[in-house]
């Protein structure tokens, strides 16, 4: 029996990944030869997947990993056998139109590796260089957990960009452009003052990347100052733009660079005396600037004076009596402004004080349960038409649930728990989705619904869809019903969800993409 | 491990059963075949000793068992006349090949949609819906049989475990599979490429059994008075089945909407040398047609034949395949298909009740399964491998819309409802499609037209309690 074993262990091998008429097939999953898998990025829309496989050992150090690529419609288009070090992991990956690039970490050597897989599937020798420290803990820390792009990006179909922070004095990053081989072209290396000073990718145009730089004292500080960098295409630094007013501090959450060079940049607005990171926003921001970052305009939409003087009581109530976390801001192709926010609000838990009673009665000094927890409340979409005025405001209500803000997380302000469980992912919210020309913007988030005479509540993944032309946003859900031993819902391309089914028996995946309907 | 061996005969039992009605199966035949697989059976298990014997007694327990599980499941199609006309053009063949014994063999019809026939190994021959609604008379039919028996009389199935067996209980597999076991590195390239040369060798039997087959059917069949040109022009047709086949469907006019683009992959990699892949002509099961054709074009024995390959009784036949082909897709939950078929065949001047049901339920089911977020069960997405008629409906039914699909669908059932069965399948199905749209008038009025007629309905209660107010 020992052979048989061997013999469809082989084949499962053989042929580990299926293509079917309905999607495509995973195999032989259980047996943890699936090191990582992520999304491959265009302009932060989904241009395909890639999965990154351990094949075989091939020597003491090495060995043999296997590169499949689907694209966007789940086909198959590219399988390679790479060889790496065993502790080798696959970070992110980008594409530019006309080459895929991969990026890589060595925990022991603790080296970053570039390779890009160009148009006929050819996988380049690797570019490699060291690992600072703070990119060494990142990363490590990282590898279990979901990929999601979040420093590699593509900049017009020749280049990419690498965004990582460094300590020198203190701390600071740097954009590494790398072409079509992963070769490296330039590097540019932000202002490297006392403090904190990182930087996230915003936009890109064929002339310049805009950067968002974060600035504070320090490494635990959570009062932060931020500014919009321009670098233009050969790494030089163009211009650079403070992000606040003499009453308020930006915090921007997208950028958008038109055709004319016409620069938008969304975000929430906190006041000069609030820490950003601490303080609830005051509304949605929306400020213009020419491609020279040449101020065009500004416009501040508060919560309370512009949006609230628009809501009805109900919403009134709705607003006054939660906190809003906003988790995006986007554009549609009209000109609109979507805000997408979340209600939540920190309050006494009735079941953290039992538990902490009953640990006092018994004896025990303290128990993990916190006195504080996280009540989420509905989806808050704001619309803001062209000229930044209220144009509508969708309170979309789901079941409340409650989340256990955890031991010491009371002290910490409403926002900036927020903000922490949000890291954590503890929100019911879980991505925007938009096309090339933002016709359509699709948020999905998820639902606990509790049936009249149940128990227990279910869950529901749930999309609206802003669609160009129509007045009303609609609204999709999907239930988890399957014999799968799990089912998950990931974003795909514009319009469409990836939803995978993992069947524990036959140890695979199921990938199929499913329409939105809206 | 037996298991793996006939997993090519065990087909699969992830059908969905459909409301829609079929031909009824007649309780005889059922009975008849039962009785014909239990003998066979227990014959099977009187064989002479040898060093496998328990191995291959469980071999004929799985495949006995298999063939039961077919029947139980509803997979093949026991209908009288069906069977009464396929059993008349294997009785003249078993007539005129009295050296062969024909009494341990029975020809079936499957319900599975795909085009193939095969030979169990227990005296069954199984001819596929999917097979013989493509062929276009009755000599290419009595070709088909004589190649699946001739598959039976020369003990391929059997001959093949026993190979099997015996290969992988060699000493020298064992000592290669040790080699790859013992080996520290490169365990998988190893072992890939001894797989390969496995299924290499395997797929060149399987190929050289199809000749043998094709040598011993086309004796059959000729002595049964066939045309031998017939073989020539099955195989033929053989080798265009998987070919798509262009129908000439409006789906746009039909459903009323514009023309829909489906965004083709815009990541360009293409890797043209896919590793991990077989895609190499060894692995083939079946000799290419045109090699087949070749040496049944060598054959010298020419015989005068005086059978009409074009009977009334073959055209009766095909008639009614035609529709139950339809219920098979929509059986094995191929809609998409079904949906084309039953809209081609309306084209065709075909407004008969059963089709126009076979347009409703079709409808409902991509609507709902559109709506459920299951559309790809149902529906295949858009791919270069589909006929133009499903490309649109794939366009359809994955990158429309819904907004403007559902529209598109629910007029379409509407429209074909009114001349569809008046039977409860149909009644239920509309009033499934109405409350999905939401479309309250309609709704009410098919509810109670259900509550009034079908009093005594195990659905009766569910409907009762459905409302849209």
């Amino acid at each position: 029996m020992k052979i048989t074993k061997i013999l469809s262990i082989t084949i499962l091998m053989l042929l580990a990944t299926v293509s079917n008429a309905q999607g495509f097939t995973l195999e032989d999953v259980g047996r943890n030869s699936l090191k990582n898998a992520g999304t491959i990025m265009e302009d932060n829309i989904i241009k395909g997947y890639f999965y990154y496989y351990f094949t075989e050992r091939i020597s003491r150090k090495q060995s043999n990993y296997q590169i499949v690529i689907l694209d966007e419609n789940l086909n198959e288009t590219a399988s390679k056998t790479i060889e790496e070090s065993n502790r080798t992991s696959m970070l992110e990956a980008s594409y530019n139109g006309s080459s895929v690039l991969f990026k890589f970490f060595d925990q022991k050597l603790k080296k970053v590796y570039y390779r890009t897989m160009d148009k006929n599937g050819n996988i380049s020798d690797k570019v490699e260089r060291d690992a600072n420290k703070y990119e060494t803990a990142v990363y490590a820390s990282n590898l279990s957990k979901e990929l999601k792009n979040a420093n590699v990006n593509s900049v017009s179909e020749e280049y990419f960009v690498d965004l990582y922070t460094f300590k020198n004095k203190g701390y600071t990053y740097k954009m590494e452009c790398l072409d079509n081989t992963g070769g490296l072209v330039w590097t540019y290396t932000a202002d490297d003052a006392k403090g904190v000073n990182t930087g996230a990718y915003l936009a890109s145009s064929k002339d310049q990347i805009l950067v968002l730089e974060a600035n504070s004292k320090n490494i635990m500080s959570r009062n932060y100052v931020f500014k919009l960098v321009s670098v233009n295409i050969d790494g030089e630094k163009g211009w650079e733009m403070d992000l606040n007013t003499s009453r308020y501090n930006m915090l921007p959450h997208n950028a958008f660079i038109a055709e004319d060079g016409v620069i938008t940049i969304l975000g929430e607005y906190y006041n000069v005396s609030d820490k950003s990171m601490k303080s609830a926003s005051q509304g949605i921001f929306v400020r213009k600037l020419d491609r020279n970052g040449k101020k065009l305009s500004d416009n501040f939409i508060s919560w309370s004076r512009d949006i609230g003087s628009e809501l009805t009581s109900k919403e009134k109530k709705e607003l006054s009596s939660y906190s809003i976390y906003f988790h995006n801001v986007e554009m549609t192709k009209s000109g609109d402004i979507i805000a997408i926010g979340e209600q939540y609000k920190k309050q006494v838990s009735a079941g953290g004080i039992a538990l902490k009673m009953l640990g006092n009665v018994s004896g025990v000094i303290s128990t993990s349960a916190s006195s504080f927890e996280i009540k989420i409340g509905d989806m808050f979409i704001i619309t803001l038409d062209q000229n930044a005025e209220l144009k509508d405001v969708n309170i979309i209500e789901k079941l409340p649930r409650r989340v256990n803000a955890g031991e010491g997380y009371g002290l910490v302000s409403q926002h900036l728990l927020a903000k922490l469980m949000d890291a954590e992912g503890y929100f019911d919210y879980s991505f925007t989705q938009t096309t090339a020309d933002r016709s359509l913007i699709s948020i999905g988030y998820t639902e606990k619904e509790r049936e009249k005479g149940k128990v227990f509540a279910t869950t529901t993944f749930n999309v609206v869809s802003f669609t160009d032309g129509d007045s009303e946003p609609s609204k999709d859900k999907i239930e988890f019903e399957t014999d799968a031993s799990d089912m998950r819902i990931n974003p795909a391309k514009p319009g469409y969800l990836l939803i995978s089914e993992y069947y524990r028996k036959e140890k695979t995946i199921e990938l199929r993409l499913e329409p939105i309907n809206f | 491990m037996l298991l793996s061996f006939i997993s090519c005969l065990y087909l699969y039992s992830y059908s969905q059963k459909s409301e829609f009605i079929s031909l009824e199966s007649d309780l005889n035949i059922e009975n008849n075949y039962k009785e014909f697989l239990l003998k066979n059976y227990q014959e099977s298990k009187k064989i002479p000793r040898v060093d496998y014997k328990s191995d291959i007694k469980d071999f004929y327990k799985i495949r006995y068992t298999s063939s039961l599980k077919r029947l139980e499941n509803g997979h093949l199609l026991l209908h009288r006349d069906v069977n009464t006309y396929l059993n008349s053009i294997f009785l003249s063949i078993a007539a005129s090949n009295l050296n062969f014994d024909f009494t341990k063999v029975k020809v079936l019809m499957s319900k599975y949609t795909w085009p193939n026939a095969f030979s169990v190994g227990d005296g069954t021959l199984i001819l596929n819906i999917g097979l013989l609604s493509s062929l276009e008379n009755e000599s290419q039919l009595a070709f088909v049989i004589c190649h699946e028996a001739a598959h039976f009389f020369l003990d391929h199935s059997n001959e093949d475990f026993i190979r099997r067996y015996n290969s992988i209980n060699s000493a020298d597999f064992k000592a290669k599979i040790k080699a790859v076991e013992d080996a520290e590195y490169y365990k998988s390239t190893r072992l890939k490429i001894l797989i390969k040369a496995n299924l290499y060798s395997e797929r060149n039997h399987s190929r050289l059994h199809e000749y043998g087959a094709d040598s011993l059917g086309v004796e059959l069949y000729l002595n049964a008075g066939y045309d031998l040109s017939e073989v020539i022009s099955t195989l033929n047709l053989l080798d265009k089945l998987n070919d798509p086949v262009d129908i000439n469907l409006n789906l746009y006019d039909i459903l009323n909407i514009d023309t829909v683009t489906y965004s083709k992959s815009s990541l360009i990699v293409q890797d043209l040398d896919k590793e991990g892949v077989l895609h190499d002509d060894s692995i083939k099961t079946h000799p290419d047609c045109e090699q087949r054709i070749k040496v049944i074009q060598a054959y010298n024995r020419t015989i005068n034949t005086s059978i009409n390959p074009s009977t009334a009784e073959f055209s009766d036949f095909m008639k009614v395949l035609k529709d139950e082909e339809i219920h098979c897709l929509l059986y094995f939950n191929d809609v998409g298909r079904a949906l084309i078929q039953s809209l081609d065949k309306k084209s065709r001047g075909d407004s008969t009740p059963i089709n126009q049901s076979a347009i409703v339920i079709s409808s409902y089911k991509i609507l709902n399964a559109r709506k459920r977020h299951r559309i790809s069960s149902v529906v295949s997405p858009p791919s270069e491998d589909l006929s133009n008629a499903e490309k649109d409906l794939a366009k359809v039914s994955h990158a429309l819309r819904y907004k403007i699909f559902s529209k598109g669908f629910y007029k379409l059932a509407l429209d074909n409802y009114d001349t569809s069965l008046k039977d409860e399948v149909t009644l239920y199905t509309m009033l499934q499609i109405c409350f999905l749209m939401k479309d309250k008038d309609t709704f009410n009025s098919f509810q109670k037209e259900y509550l009034d007629t079908y009093t005594q309905s195990e659905k009766y209660r569910e409907i009762k309690r459905m409302t849209l107010d």
